[in-house]
């Protein structure tokens, strides 16, 4: 009997031992491109005259996965998909930018994001987001034109609330519900840049396949208590697919990513 | 005419033939369409809806595959000789009924329905520890409530593959081994009907797991089980493994549905009239019959999702003339009778057992008869109580909440004559009279909260949260899996020809039932909660049902493999069962351990029914 009693007591941990072997492999192959941790900038005094510590981010859009990056050499598995991906601080590309779209920021804080987009757009499916939401004073600050070459705006800075909604590239869009108390609602609309251009750029009329003069917007938002947010892009750019909200739509590291609000 | 080796000499093909060539093929063929599929299959269009290309050549492959395997087992040399107008010798049939190959007779296109019982147990049980792996995956993700242990996309293929797997699992359990081994000796029989159809019922089975665990590395199964369009026309491109592995599927269940039907309607012993034959081939009988008609439609579901995928048409795609709701209706006309399918056998043969266990006659062998009639009559008629939320037909759903609450009668019936047969029995407390209990407080359980379900108002609450997937867990694995456990201990005595391990078995009986409910109560209470179902990741209120499941979880696993182990070492090394250890009455029992090739010297003549204990008091 005493054979029989090691012979399942060994049968169960086997098992345990294939289960959480299986479980291991899956969980490491779950190829987390990690998170970016914002960068400090001083502080940031609100319209209230409260004082916060600030953080910045820079991340830029593009129109496929070819600028290396997170999806490594060629695109990676899906190079003709969009997708987001941290940024220079003057809009540059960065080909060996290792993170993706996660980002973690500190608690009651203003987290400043800039976001330049390189890529072309067309018509949103629903106008509310192509207003600007949850951010400081509800409002953005928005440049038609950056030239990246020169470091420098190539149209002036305006603030806007909204963008005409078939006018609209991608969206960074924070969702609300967090895994903790606080909600946290952040949407800003990102202008689309030139079709034309884009197109040029794609087939090998500038040196990156990407356009010079991207479109740039930056906002800033106050987050709360700790809490993880999902984001996205709200416009349909999985094309491909019905609907348009599949491909890089759905896979995190294209065009959605978490949010972190952690100390 | 085939002349078979001796030792030294050259082998013929159908000697060659076995598993391994089987694989072999199977590799080959697939490896071989995929490279000339990249090199010749044209780009698609700009206005090509889907990644078409890819799943072009992503099916092509799968099908090469199963040509490849099912060619490599020798599925194709009967065909292949009757379209050249010839038949195989009577050596050769020999040969594929296994006769003086032993072991090796397992791993072959063998037709003795004896061998492919075996092989169905077997498979059913790497099925099950396969679906097993995935549910704690499942559980131990959704132990704390932020998950993150697994990626989201990796955990929404887990849990549509555990869905899938033990759905197959579950249908195949109780039909596969013992419809197989046990059903055409109780009948009297030599073997099934077809024995090459039967043969093919169980390598389709193997050919089709290929492609399923083939998607999981080319983007898994991201839809859940019931792989609804058109989100399943939006996922990546595993979703043609479960094309493929449905359709194989189906064709396996077409196939041995027609083969048991058959048998049991043509080769019952001469006496054993319907009057006379046991309720255990009533049961596996409507399970099959069941399936016949509701898999042509499961096939016919994925041939057009598969469709829609790689060739751009759109019988499921809304934007351009199709309709969600076809899939939906076409998935549910397969679905629910599939419910049945599963449950009936398992319950059938557990009242196989309550007479034995009893010694007592079935309490109403009519009324066990008309509630199965009744429950296979009524439900192909429920299906769309899946669909009251879906906006389908709202006018119907009173009909079809009609019907579904109608099918409680005959279940009620099948309740009547397990405690009928129970009452006042001297019970012999074995692990299957147990499991008749388990059954009853389970299904109990399980058909009360399905009664809920069944509610339109109720219903419009309930769906979609994990209160659904307790509900069916109660009554798939708490009543089904439980009949199915029950009768492998029943019939492991003749299939293997040892008593399996009492001790153990007992154990392994408490901790699964007690992990069961413990964890499937935990799932109504979050249900009830509002937890939806398929999230890896809940709100912190939901957090202590899902810890209380999870626990349960690990204890239904500590039970299983006590009880796996417990099969294999008594399969192994356990005490040699007598040829009828429960002294039963069918004719089963009457035959040697081991069963012979041809299961009967002298074919019985039956002159009573199998369950002569001594009259029911009523």
């Amino acid at each position: 009997m005493e054979r029989k009693v090691f012979g399942a007591l060994g049968t169960v941990i086997i098992g345990i031992a294939v289960i959480a072997g299986i479980g291991t492999y899956v969980a490491a192959a779950k190829n987390d491109p990690g998170i970016t941790q914002a960068t400090p900038a001083g502080s940031f005094t609100a319209e209230d005259g409260k004082s916060y510590p600030q953080v910045k981010l820079n991340l830029n859009v593009y129109p496929n996965s070819g600028f290396g990056g997170h999806h490594g050499a060629g695109g990676g598995a899906h190079p003709d998909w969009v997708s987001y991906a941290l940024g220079g601080p003057n809009g540059e590309i960065l080909a060996d930018a290792k993170s993706g779209t996660n980002f973690q920021v500190p608690p009651h804080t203003a987290v400043t994001i800039t976001v330049y987009q390189y890529d072309s757009g067309e018509t949103l499916n629903n106008d509310f987001f192509a207003y600007v939401r949850g951010t400081v004073g509800g409002t953005a600050k928005f440049v038609k034109s950056y030239d990246t070459k020169a470091k420098a705006n190539a149209s002036p800075e305006t603030v806007i609330t909204n963008i005409p909604a078939d006018m609209v590239g991608h969206t960074f869009t924070l969702h609300g519900m967090s895994d903790g108390k606080d909600q946290l609602f952040v949407s800003v609309p990102l202008m689309m840049s030139i079709d034309e251009e884009v197109g040029a750029a794609e087939e090998g009329a500038t040196e990156s396949g990407y356009v010079q003069n991207p479109t740039k917007t930056t906002f800033t938002f106050i987050t709360g208590d700790e809490g993880e947010y999902v984001w996205n892009c709200e416009f349909p750019c999985g094309d491909g697919t019905i609907a348009r909200f599949g491909n890089a739509m759905s896979a995190m590291g294209y065009m959605s990513g978490h949010f972190i609000v952690k100390a | 005419m085939t002349t078979f080796a001796t030792k030294n000499e050259k082998k013929a093909l159908i000697e060659r033939l076995n598993v391994f060539t089987a694989f072999a093929l199977g590799t080959i063929a697939a490896i071989v369409v995929w490279r000339l599929s990249l090199a010749f299959l044209p780009a698609d269009s700009e206005s090509a809806p889907l990644f078409t290309r890819e799943d072009k050549i992503t099916l092509l492959s799968m099908i090469a595959w199963f040509i490849g395997f099912m060619t490599g087992i020798g599925a194709l040399i009967a065909p292949f000789r009757w379209v050249q107008g010839k038949d195989l010798t009577h050596e050769e049939n020999m040969f594929y009924a296994g006769k003086d190959l032993g072991i090796k007779r397992y791993f072959r296109y063998t037709t003795d329905h004896k061998v492919v019982g075996i092989q169905y147990l077997v498979i059913t049980m790497v099925i099950f520890g396969i679906g097993g792996i995935l549910a704690m995956l499942i559980r131990t993700n959704l132990g704390t409530p932020e998950g993150g242990w697994i990626h989201p996309q990796a955990y929404n293929s887990i849990v549509g593959t555990h869905g899938i797997i033990m759905i197959v699992g579950t249908i195949i359990m109780v039909t596969g081994p013992f419809g197989n081994y046990i059903m055409p000796i109780m009948i009297g029989a030599r073997d099934m009907a077809f024995p090459r159809l039967n043969a093919l019922s169980f390598w389709l089975i193997v050919a089709a797991a290929i492609p399923l665990i083939w998607a999981q590395f080319i983007g898994g199964i991201s839809t859940g089980w019931s792989a609804y369009n058109p989100l399943a026309g939006q996922a990546p491109l595993g979703m043609n493994g479960y094309i493929m592995f449905i359709c194989i599927f189906a064709i396996s269940t077409m196939v041995a549905g027609a083969n048991i039907t058959t048998t049991v309607v043509r080769m019952r012993a001469r006496g054993m009239t319907w009057n006379r034959t046991p309720i255990f081939i009533y049961g596996v009988v409507a399970s099959v019959a069941l399936a016949l008609p509701a898999f042509p439609v499961f096939f016919l579901s994925q041939v057009m999702s598969g469709m829609d995928r790689a060739l751009g048409t759109s019988f499921y795609n809304t934007a351009l003339g199709g309709s969600g709701w076809l899939y939906e209706n076409l998935f549910w006309i397969m679905g629910h009778p599939e419910v049945y399918v599963i449950l009936i056998p398992a319950v059938a043969a557990l009242m196989e057992m309550a007479p034995v266990f009893t010694r007592r006659p079935l309490f109403s062998f009519n009324v066990a008869v008309m509630g199965i009639a009744g429950i296979s009559g009524l439900s192909v008629l429920v299906w769309a109580h899946h669909m009251y939320m879906s906006g389908w037909a709202p006018l119907l759903s009173a009909p079809f909440m009609l019907t579904t609450e109608l099918i409680s009668i005959p279940t009620g019936m099948l309740f009547l004559v397990l405690v009928g047969t129970l009452w006042r029995g001297r019970l012999w407390m074995t692990v299957p009279t147990l499991s008749i209990f388990a059954l009853l407080w389970n299904f109990m359980i399980g058909g009360i909260t399905g009664i809920y379900l069944s509610d339109v108002p109720a219903d419009a609450f309930l769906h979609g949260s994990m209160f659904v997937t307790a509900h069916f867990h109660y009554t798939l694995m708490g009543a089904g899996l439980t009949g199915a456990i029950a009768a492998l201990i029943y019939w492991f005595p003749k299939m293997t020809g040892k008593m399996i391990n009492k001790r153990l078995s007992w154990i392994a009986f408490w901790l699964t039932q007690i992990g069961f409910n413990v964890a499937f109560m935990g799932m109504f209470f979050v249900g009830l909660q509002g937890q939806p179902r398929r999230v890896e990741a809940y709100a912190e209120i939901f957090n202590k049902g899902n810890l209380i499941t999870t626990i349960g979880a690990y204890t239904i696993m500590i039970g299983m493999l006590i009880l796996l182990y417990a099969v294999i070492d008594s399969w192994r090394s356990g005490v040699n069962a007598p040829m009828n250890p429960w002294q039963a009455k069918t004719l089963e029992w009457t035959v040697a351990n081991p069963v012979p090739l041809e299961n009967f010297e002298v074919l019985p003549i039956v002159t009573s029914d199998a369950y002569g204990y001594g009259k029911a008091k009523s």
